[in-house]
C-alpha cells in the first residue's frame, strides 16, 4: 500500500489542498503566510518526484505497476475503476511532469515571492501537478479525460491568475474556449470507441484491454465502414486528435498558446511549454494501437504537425517579445512531435516531449529571469548585453538556445535528428510518398528554429545593451533559488540527449526501446549506414547555418534584417502580426457568433423569453392583485353579499348532488 | 292544537325579526329580537327539545340581548346614528331585491326536503330531549367539546376585559 | 297531514329568519343591529339543526350542537360589544359606512 503508486497524484492533491484551504483561510488578511505555503507547495511535488523515482526503478525491471482505487462507475455496457498504472510510457511522462514540475515549482518560489497571490498560486500549480499526474497515469481513457479537463482547468485558472488585468483574463478565457473545441473531439472519439466496445460485449474500458480488443477480436468491428469509406477507428483517430490539437496547441486551434504568455513565467514553463501542452502526444502515443490502424488520420496528423512547425517557426522570427518567441517556438516544436507519432515513430515523439520539456523549461525560466532581472521588461529590443548582468542566466539560456536548435551533442539535435529521420522511415501503415515533403518542410523549419533562437540570443544578452539606464541600475541577477533549477535543467538538457543515441551513431537508443515496450505497434526505424550519416550530417548543418546566419544578421551586419524587412513588405508585416490568424478568426468566427449570440441568445432568449417570463409572472400578479383588491371593499356588507352567494352555491351544490 | 302553535310561534318570530330589521332605533329593534328569541324558544319545545328551549330563553333571550341592551343604551347609539340611517323606500326595494330571490331559493330548496330525505318520525326514543339524556350525553360523549367551550368562555372574558381597559 | 310530523314547517321558518338577517345586515349600517342580524342568522342555523336532529337523525347530537353553539355566540357576542364599545370611544361612531379603512 505504502509503495501504490497512487500516492503520488495523492500527495500533489494533498498540497492542493493544504494550500487552498490556507489561502481561503486567511483570505481576510490577504494570504496565508509564505513560511506556511512554501513546505506544502515544494513539499508535495518533490516527494511525488522521490515516488516516481522508486516506481521508476521497479518499471524499468519490467514490472507494470497499477493500482485500483474503488470503482467510479458500473453502468450496463460499460465499468470505470478508478485506477493507475504505470508502464515505461507513464513512467518516462510522470518523471518529467514530477521532476522538471518539481524544479519549477521551486523557481516560482523565488519568482513569485513579492506576489499577494503567493498561496493562491501554488495551490493552483500543485492542482495542475495532480491532475498531470491524472493524466499519465490513469489506466483508462476516462481518467486519461478527467485530468486532460483538470489541467486545462488549471491552465485557465493560471493564465489568468492576474485577473485584474482584463487582457489576462481574457488570454485564459481564449485558452479554455479553443480547448474546448478539441475536447468535444476528444470526447466524442472516446464515446466511439466506448460504443464499439460495447457493441460487442465487451465491458472492460484500460488501456491494456483496449489494446487486446483492437489487435484482437474488436479488429473487424473497428475497421468497419462508418461515414462513407472511411472506418470507425479513422474516425475515431480523427476526432480524438482533434482534441490532440487543442491541447497541443497545432494548427488551426494554436492560437491561445501565445496569449498563454500572460501567465506568470513559472506557468508559462510548467504548463504552456514542458508538460500539459504535450498531452495531446502523449494521448496518441498512448493510443498508439487505434493510431496504427487509421492510415488516413496519421497522414493527416503528420502533415498538420510538419505545417504547424514551419508555420510557428516562421512567426517565431519575427516576434520581439521574448516570450513569444518562445511560445511560437512551442508550437513549432510539439509540431515537430506531432509529426514524429504522425508518421509512426511514437518513443521518438515522446522522445522529444522529454528533451523539449528540459530545454524548453530552461528556456521559459530563463526569460522569466531576464525579465525579472531588467525590471518586467518583456521587449528584446530593450535588452542587450545581459550576459555581463545575470551570467548564469546568460550561459545556462544559451545551454538551452543549443539544444533547440538542434546542434550536437545537446539533447534537441538527438531528438529532432531522429523525428527527421523517421519521416523518411515511416511506420510500414504510413502512406508512402508523403515522408520526404514532410522531411523538406522540417528541415525549412528546423533551420528557421535555429534562426530565431540564436536571434533572441543575441539579441538579449549580447551586444550593445539598450536597457533603459534607470532600469540598468536596478538590473540583477536571480536570487539562487531561481537560479539552482535553471543549473540543473541546463545539466539535464545538455545531457538528456544521451539516452537516445542513435544506432548510426553507435549508441543503442535506450530510451526508445524503453518506451517501445509499451508502445508495441511501433515498428524500430531502421535507419543505418552511410544514408544515416548523411541525415545526420544535414541537420547539423542546418541547425550550424541557422547560428551562423543569426550571428551575421544580428552581431556583424545588424543592418540587414531591418532592411530585409522593408523589403519584404507587406509579406513582412505579415509574417509580424503572425498571419494575422487572430484578426481572420475574429472575422470569421468570433465575431459572427457573438453577433448572432447577441441576436439570438440575448435579444430573443433572453430579453423576450427570460426577461418576458419573469415580467409576465409580475405583471400577472399585479393584475391579479388588483381585481382581487376590487373585492376587498372594506364594506362589510359586500362580504355578506359574497357569503349569501356562497352560501348559495353551497346549498344548492348538496340539494344537486344527493 | 300543537300545529296552532307551530304557526303562533313562526309568524311571531319572523314578524319581530322583520321588524328587527326595519326599526330605525336600535333599542326598539333588540326588544323585537329578544321577543322573536322567545318565539323560537316555543318552536324548540315543540321539537322535544324541553331543555335548548329553556337554554334558549335564559342564554339569548336573556343574558345575550340584555348585553346588547345594556350596549344601547351606553353609548346612547339611539341618538348616536338615527339622524343618519334612514330606512325609506329604497331600502325596502333593495332588500326585496335581495332577499327575494335568496329566499325563495331557500324555500324552494326546503321544501324538497322530503322528497330528498327520509323523515324518521316513529322511532323516537321515550326520553328524547329530556334534561337526564341530554345531560348523559353531554357529559360523556361531548365531555371534549363541552371543555373546549368552557375554556373558549374564559378566554372571551380575558378578551374583553383587555378590550375593555385598553385605551385605543 | 299534520305539520309537526315533518321537518319542512320548521325549516322553512328558519330559512326565512336567516334570508331575514342576511338582508338586515345588508341593508343597515348600525353596527349594533348588524350584531343582532348576525345573532338571528345565529338563530336560524340552529333551528335549522333543531329540526333536522329531531326528524331526520332522531338523535340528540343536533341539539347538543345548538347548546354549544349558543355558548359560541354568547362569546362572541361579549367580545364584538366590547370592540364595539372600543370602536365607538375611539371614533364616536357606529355607522360602518364610516369604518372602510381597510379598503384596499
Amino acid at each position: 500500500m505504502a509503495d501504490s503508486i497512487a500516492w503520488i497524484p495523492g500527495v500533489l492533491l494533498l498540497g492542493a489542498a493544504v494550500n487552498g484551504l490556507l489561502t481561503l483561510c486567511s483570505a481576510h488578511r490577504g494570504g496565508p503566510k509564505k513560511g506556511m505555503v512554501i513546505p506544502f507547495a515544494l513539499g508535495a511535488p518533490w516527494i511525488a518526484f522521490a515516488l516516481s523515482v522508486m516506481a521508476f526503478f521497479k518499471v524499468k525491471g519490467g514490472e507494470v505497476l497499477s493500482t485500483s482505487l474503488y470503482q467510479w462507475f458500473d453502468g450496463t455496457l460499460f465499468t470505470v475503476d478508478v485506477a493507475f498504472q504505470m508502464d515505461s510510457l507513464s513512467a518516462v511522462m510522470i518523471l518529467v511532469v514530477t521532476g522538471v514540475g518539481a524544479l519549477i515549482h521551486t523557481y516560482a518560489v523565488g519568482y513569485m515571492s513579492k506576489d499577494p497571490g503567493f498561496g493562491r498560486f501554488f495551490s493552483y500549480l500543485n492542482l495542475f501537478t495532480f491532475f498531470m499526474s491524472i493524466l499519465v497515469l490513469g489506466s483508462s481513457p476516462l481518467l486519461l479525460f478527467v485530468g486532460w479537463e483538470g489541467v486545462g482547468l488549471c491552465s485557465y485558472l493560471l493564465i489568468g491568475f492576474w485577473w485584474k488585468d482584463g487582457a489576462k483574463a481574457q488570454a485564459g478565457s481564449k485558452a479554455f474556449i479553443v480547448n474546448r473545441i478539441g475536447d468535444v473531439g476528444f470526447v466524442l472519439g472516446v464515446l466511439l470507441i466506448i460504443s464499439t466496445v460495447a457493441a460487442s460485449g465487451k465491458s472492460v474500458h484500460d488501456f491494456a484491454s483496449l489494446e487486446a480488443f483492437a489487435t484482437g477480436d474488436g479488429k473487424a468491428a473497428l475497421e468497419s465502414p462508418f461515414i462513407g469509406s472511411f472506418s470507425v477507428v479513422e474516425v475515431a483517430g480523427f476526432l480524438l486528435r482533434l482534441g490532440a490539437f487543442g491541447k497541443s496547441a497545432q494548427l488551426p486551434l494554436y492560437v491561445w498558446l501565445p496569449d498563454a504568455m500572460a501567465g506568470p513565467t513559472p506557468v508559462s514553463a510548467l504548463i504552456h511549454a514542458a508538460t500539459m501542452v504535450t498531452a495531446g502526444v502523449y494521448m496518441v502515443a498512448r493510443l498508439h494501437f487505434l493510431f496504427v490502424m487509421a492510415p488516413t488520420a496519421m497522414a493527416f496528423v503528420a502533415i498538420v504537425g510538419a505545417l504547424t512547425a514551419l508555420f510557428a517557426a516562421t512567426i517565431g522570427i519575427a516576434q520581439n517579445d521574448i516570450k513569444q518567441v518562445l511560445a511560437y517556438s512551442t508550437v513549432s516544436q510539439l509540431g515537430f512531435m506531432f509529426a514524429a507519432v504522425g508518421v509512426g515513430a511514437f518513443s521518438v515523439g515522446i522522445f522529444h516531449v522529454v528533451t523539449h520539456a528540459f530545454f524548453k523549461a530552461l528556456l521559459f525560466l530563463g526569460a522569466g529571469s531576464v525579465i525579472h532581472g531588467p525590471h518586467e521588461e518583456q521587449d528584446m529590443r530593450k535588452m542587450g548585453g545581459l550576459i555581463k548582468i545575470m551570467p548564469i542566466t546568460g550561459w545556462t539560456m544559451i545551454i538551452g538556445s543549443l539544444a533547440l536548435s538542434g546542434v550536437p551533442p545537446f539533447s534537441g539535435f538527438f531528438s529532432k535528428d531522429e523525428i527527421l529521420a523517421s519521416t523518411l522511415h515511416p511506420h510500414p501503415a504510413f502512406p508512402g510518398g508523403i515522408g520526404p515533403i514532410l522531411y523538406v518542410i522540417l528541415t525549412i523549419a528546423s533551420l528557421c528554429t535555429a534562426f530565431y533562437t540564436f536571434r533572441m540570443v543575441w539579441l538579449t544578452f549580447f551586444g550593445e545593451s539598450r536597457v533603459d539606464p534607470e532600469v540598468r541600475k536596478k538590473a540583477h541577477e536571480s536570487p539562487a533559488i531561481m537560479t539552482l533549477p535553471l543549473v540543473i535543467l541546463a545539466v539535464g538538457a545538455a545531457a538528456i540527449g544521451f539516452l537516445g543515441v542513435p544506432h548510426a551513431l553507435g549508441g543503442h537508443n535506450v530510451f526508445g526501446s524503453f518506451v517501445r515496450q509499451t508502445v508495441t505497434s511501433e515498428v524500430e526505424a531502421a535507419h543505418e549506414g552511410s544514408g544515416a550519416l548523411l541525415l545526420v550530417g544535414i541537420a547539423v548543418a542546418i541547425a550550424i547555418l541557422g547560428v551562423l546566419t543569426s550571428y551575421w544578421f544580428y552581431r556583424v551586419r545588424p543592418s540587414i534584417p531591418g532592411r530585409l524587412f522593408a523589403g519584404l513588405g507587406g509579406f513582412g508585416r505579415l509574417v509580424a502580426s503572425a498571419y494575422r490568424v487572430d484578426a481572420l478568426y475574429a472575422k470569421t468566427i468570433v465575431n459572427p457568433l457573438t453577433r448572432s449570440a447577441k441576436r439570438i441568445f440575448y435579444e430573443v432568449i433572453d430579453v423576450r423569453f427570460v426577461d418576458g417570463l419573469v415580467n409576465f409572472f409580475g405583471s400577472f400578479t399585479k393584475g391579479l392583485a388588483g381585481l382581487m383588491r376590487l373585492f376587498q371593499t372594506g364594506a362589510v356588507r359586500t362580504y355578506v353579499f359574497f357569503m349569501m352567494i356562497g352560501a348559495i352555491l353551497l346549498v344548492w351544490s348538496v340539494f344537486s348532488w344527493s | 292544537m300543537e300545529s296552532l302553535l307551530f304557526w303562533f310561534f313562526s309568524v311571531i318570530a319572523v314578524v319581530s325579526a322583520v321588524l328587527m330589521v326595519c326599526f330605525r332605533n336600535p333599542l326598539m329593534g333588540a326588544l323585537s329580537l329578544a321577543i322573536s328569541f322567545l318565539a323560537t324558544a316555543g318552536l324548540f319545545a315543540l321539537m322535544t327539545g324541553p331543555f335548548v328551549a329553556i337554554m334558549q330563553v335564559l342564554v339569548y333571550a336573556g343574558a345575550i340581548m340584555v348585553l346588547v341592551i345594556f350596549v344601547i343604551m351606553l353609548l346612547r347609539a339611539d341618538e348616536a346614528s338615527l339622524d343618519r340611517e334612514r330606512i325609506g323606500p329604497f331600502r325596502f326595494a333593495l332588500g326585496a331585491l335581495i332577499g327575494l330571490p335568496f329566499g325563495g331559493f331557500l324555500l324552494v330548496a326546503v321544501g324538497n326536503f322530503g322528497g330528498k330525505v327520509e323523515a324518521a318520525t316513529s322511532a323516537l326514543p321515550p326520553d328524547f330531549g329530556s334534561m337526564k339524556s341530554f345531560g348523559r350525553m353531554l357529559f360523556n360523549q361531548y365531555m371534549y367539546p363541552f371543555e373546549i367551550v368552557s375554556i373558549l368562555l374564559l378566554v372571551a372574558i380575558i378578551g374583553v376585559v383587555v378590550l375593555a381597559k385598553r385605551d385605543f | 297531514m299534520d305539520v309537526l310530523d315533518r321537518p319542512e314547517g320548521f325549516l322553512m321558518v328558519a330559512a326565512v329568519l336567516f334570508v331575514i338577517g342576511v338582508v338586515g345586515f345588508i341593508l343597515r349600517r348600525n353596527l349594533i343591529v348588524l350584531f343582532m342580524c348576525v345573532e338571528l342568522m345565529l338563530n336560524a342555523v340552529n333551528l335549522t339543526l333543531m329540526a333536522v336532529a329531531r326528524y331526520v337523525g332522531a338523535s340528540m347530537e343536533g341539539q347538543i350542537m345548538v347548546f354549544l353553539v349558543m355558548a359560541v355566540a354568547a362569546a362572541e357576542t361579549a367580545v364584538g360589544l366590547a370592540v364595539v364599545i372600543a370602536i365607538y370611544r375611539k371614533r364616536a361612531t357606529v355607522d360602518v359606512d364610516d369604518m372602510t379603512v381597510m379598503n384596499g
